[in-house]
C-alpha cells in the first residue's frame, strides 16, 4: 500500500511521511503478534479497529503523522495490558478529543481510573456503579479549580506573591483563620463533648441551631454583625469607648469568621466523641482518673482524629470567609476580599493569578492539616467497613 | 470490709430493691443470677457510677454516697474489652499508676510483675488492636489488680470467651488470689463458675438478693427451689 502510496499521482503523503508511516506499520504488525494472539479473532478484530479509528482520527481528520506516529507506537505497547490501555486511553482522549482542556481532563481522568482499579474486585455492581458516578461528579466539581491552577505560569505566580498588598492579604488571611480556628476550638471541644455526653429536652433545637451559620446567607451575618457591633450601634459604641474596633478590624474578621465556620467543628467534634464508648471514661474513672483526666487521658486522644479534621474543616471555611466579611470588616483586606477588589478593578485575567495563588496556599494548608491526622494517636473514627465495632 | 444495707434504686423500668450484703476482707463473693436479675446494676452503684439510691454503701465506716468513681479504690473488669486503644498493653498498666504518681522504676517493676502473673510479658510492646479475646482480659485483670485496689469487681468478665479461655483465666484468677489475696465482688450467669470462684455466694433473682452466704452454705442448704434449680443443686430447700 505504501509503495501504491509513492506511486500515487496526488500522493496523500510526502515521501519521508511514506516511509515512517511504514515502518510504523511495520512496527505494529510485528509488535501486533506478541501483544495479540492472533488465532483469538474478537481481540485481533478489536486491535485492528482501533489502529484504523487511529489512524481515521489522526491522519484524516486532524492531518497529525507525527502523533500518530508516537500513538501508534504507544496503542501497540500498551494494548495487551488493561491498566496501561486505560491510561492510553486517557492520554488519547484528553489530548486529541478533549481539547483545550487536555491536562484537566487528563488529570481528572486518571484519578478516575486509578480510583476504579484500587475500588475491590469484590464489590457489587450497584456499590461500584454508585462510587464511579459519585467520582464522577466529584471530577467535574473540582474542574474549574483545576483549571484555574492550569492557566499561569509559577512565574507569574512568584511575580504576584512579591506584590507587597498581596503579601499582606494572604498574611491577614492566614493570621485570623489560625487565631479563629484555635478559638473555636477551645469553645467547641467542650460543647460537643457536653452535647455528646447527655441528652437533654431540645438537644434536637441546639443541634439545629448549631447548623444556623451554614444556612443563614452570609451576607444577612454580615449585615446582622454590621447592625449589632458596627460603627454606630450601641456595642459597637461601648467597645469603641474600650478603644476596642471591631468592624473593619482583625477582631470583625475573626468574628466574622468564628461565626461561619463554627459549625464545622462542632459537628464533627460532636461525632467524634460520640464515636468513644462510654464504657473506656468508666474504666479510666475506676483506675484512679478524675472526669477532667480521663477527658484529657482518655476521651480525646481517641476523639482527636475526628475534632482536628473539623478543625481543617474549619480553618478551611474561614480562610475563605468573604460574604460575611466584605460586609463587616472588608479592611485589612484578606485574602478572597483582595482577590475581588482585583477583580472588580482590572477583571478576571488580573484577578486569577492572585486567585490561584490563594488557591495553592489553602490547598496546603489543607493537605498539611489532613497529614497532621495521621501523627496523632489511635482513632476510633473511620473504621473500616465489615470490621468489628 | 464493704457494707450494702438495704439498697434500692431503679434504672428504669427495672427496680433493685433491700440489698444487704457485707463483704469481708479476703473474700471472693460471686453474684449468681439469671440475666435481668439486677447483678450488673448493683455493680453500677458499688462502683460509685449510680449516686441515685437509697439504702447505705460503706467502706468501713465511710459512706460512699458521695464519694467518686475515681476515688473509691475499686479494680473493675468490665464485661466488654476497655483497654484503652491509643495506648500498649504496657501504657495500659502504667496508666493507673501513673495517675498515682508512683516513681518510674517502681511502675516498671509492677508491670513486670502482674505482666508475668497474667502470663502477658511478651505482649507489653503490642497494640491493643489485634490482641485475642483471652489476651485482652488477662490484661484487663492485670490493670484492675495493679494499683492494688481494696476490692476487685467483675462483671460477667469471661462471658464473652470460649469454654477452654474460660477455664483457663478462672484458674488463673484462682492463682492470683492466692498471691495476692484480694478481696473480689464477680457477677456472673454461669453457676460453674460461680462454683469454681465463690468462696461466697448471692443469688438475686429480679433485683433481689435471695439467698447469700458462704458458698458451702448455700450449696447444703438452698433457701427455695429457686436457688436450687437455678444453682443445679441436689439437696432440697430447707423449707
Amino acid at each position: 500500500m505504501h509503495v501504491g502510496f509513492a506511486f500515487f499521482p496526488i500522493a496523500p503523503f510526502s515521501v519521508a511521511t511514506n516511509l515512517v508511516l511504514f515502518f510504523v506499520n511495520l512496527f505494529v504488525l510485528f509488535s501486533a503478534g506478541y501483544v495479540v494472539d492472533v488465532s483469538r479473532w474478537k481481540k485481533a478484530g478489536a486491535f485492528l479497529l482501533g489502529y484504523g479509528l487511529l489512524f481515521g482520527i489522526l491522519i484524516l481528520k486532524f492531518n497529525k503523522p507525527p502523533l500518530f506516529v508516537l500513538l501508534a507506537v504507544l496503542y501497540v505497547g500498551f494494548f495487551g495490558t488493561k491498566q496501561l490501555f486505560g491510561f492510553f486511553l486517557i492520554f488519547f482522549g484528553s489530548f486529541v478529543l478533549f481539547q483545550p482542556f487536555a491536562f484537566e481532563s487528563f488529570i481528572l481522568l486518571i484519578l478516575l481510573y486509578v480510583a476504579y482499579w484500587r475500588i475491590d474486585k469484590n464489590v457489587s455492581g450497584f456499590v461500584r456503579a454508585s462510587l464511579l458516578i459519585g467520582l464522577a461528579g466529584l471530577a467535574l466539581l473540582l474542574l474549574p479549580l483545576l483549571h484555574l491552577g492550569m492557566q499561569d505560569s509559577i512565574q507569574s505566580l512568584l511575580r504576584t506573591l512579591e506584590r507587597p498588598d498581596v503579601r499582606n492579604a494572604i498574611a491577614v488571611s492566614l493570621g485570623t483563620s489560625l487565631v479563629s480556628t484555635l478559638i473555636l476550638a477551645l469553645w467547641a471541644i467542650p460543647f460537643s463533648y457536653g452535647m455528646a455526653r447527655h441528652d437533654f429536652a431540645g438537644k434536637r433545637m441546639v443541634e439545629s441551631l448549631i447548623d444556623m451559620p451554614i444556612l443563614v446567607p452570609q451576607s444577612v451575618a454580615g449585615v446582622a454583625f454590621i447592625v449589632l457591633l458596627g460603627p454606630g450601634s450601641i456595642l459597637g459604641t461601648v467597645f469603641d469607648g474600650y478603644g476596642i474596633g471591631i468592624s473593619g478590624t482583625y477582631v470583625g474578621i475573626v468574628i466574622a469568621q468564628v461565626f461561619v465556620s463554627s459549625p464545622f467543628i462542632i459537628k464533627s467534634a460532636i461525632a467524634a466523641f460520640e464515636a468513644v464508648p462510654v464504657r473506656y471514661e468508666m474504666a479510666s474513672r475506676t483506675l484512679g482518673a478524675s472526669e477532667i483526666r480521663t477527658f484529657l487521658s482518655v476521651t480525646l486522644p481517641l476523639a482527636s482524629r475526628g475534632i482536628l479534621f473539623g478543625a481543617a474543616l474549619s480553618w478551611a471555611r474561614s480562610i475563605s470567609e468573604f460574604g460575611c466579611i466584605v460586609l463587616f470588616a472588608s479592611s485589612p483586606a484578606t485574602a478572597p476580599i483582595l482577590v475581588h477588589t482585583e477583580f472588580l478593578r482590572a477583571g478576571a485575567s488580573e484577578s486569577r493569578p492572585l486567585a490561584m495563588l490563594f488557591l495553592i496556599i489553602c490547598l496546603w494548608m489543607f493537605f498539611l492539616m489532613h497529614f497532621a491526622q495521621h501523627l496523632l494517636p489511635y482513632s476510633l473514627q473511620r473504621r473500616k467497613v465489615g470490621a468489628q465495632p | 470490709m464493704i457494707r450494702m444495707a438495704d439498697i434500692s434504686s431503679t434504672f428504669g423500668s427495672f427496680q433493685l430493691r433491700g440489698i444487704n450484703l457485707t463483704i469481708n476482707a479476703g473474700e471472693y463473693w460471686v453474684i449468681v443470677g439469671p440475666s435481668g436479675a439486677g447483678k450488673s446494676a448493683l455493680l453500677q452503684i458499688v462502683s460509685g457510677f449510680k449516686p441515685g439510691y437509697s439504702g447505705k454503701l460503706m467502706r468501713d465506716e465511710v459512706d460512699l454516697r458521695s464519694v467518686p468513681p475515681e476515688k473509691r479504690n475499686i479494680g473493675f473488669v468490665f464485661q466488654q474489652d476497655v483497654l484503652f486503644p491509643h495506648r500498649t498493653v504496657a501504657g495500659n498498666l502504667r496508666f493507673p499508676l501513673e495517675l498515682r504518681k508512683i516513681p518510674r522504676s517502681e511502675i516498671e517493676s509492677r508491670v513486670e510483675e502482674y505482666a508475668t502473673k497474667m502470663k502477658i510479658l511478651p505482649l507489653l510492646g503490642r497494640a491493643i488492636e489485634g490482641l485475642s479475646g483471652g489476651e485482652i482480659q488477662r490484661v484487663a485483670i492485670a490493670r484492675a489488680l495493679i494499683f492494688k485496689p481494696e476490692i476487685l469487681v467483675l462483671d460477667e468478665p469471661f462471658s464473652a470467651l470460649d469454654h477452654n479461655s474460660r477455664i483457663e483465666l478462672q484458674e488463673e484468677l484462682k492463682g492470683l488470689r492466692k498471691t495476692f489475696g484480694f478481696t473480689a465482688l464477680h457477677v456472673t450467669h454461669s453457676r460453674d463458675e460461680a462454683f469454681s470462684l465463690a468462696s461466697h455466694l448471692a443469688v438475686m433473682r429480679s433485683g433481689e438478693i435471695v439467698q447469700a452466704g458462704s458458698c458451702e452454705a448455700v450449696r447444703s442448704s438452698p433457701a427455695s427451689t429457686f436457688v436450687s434449680e437455678f444453682l443445679g443443686l441436689t439437696s432440697q430447700p430447707i423449707a
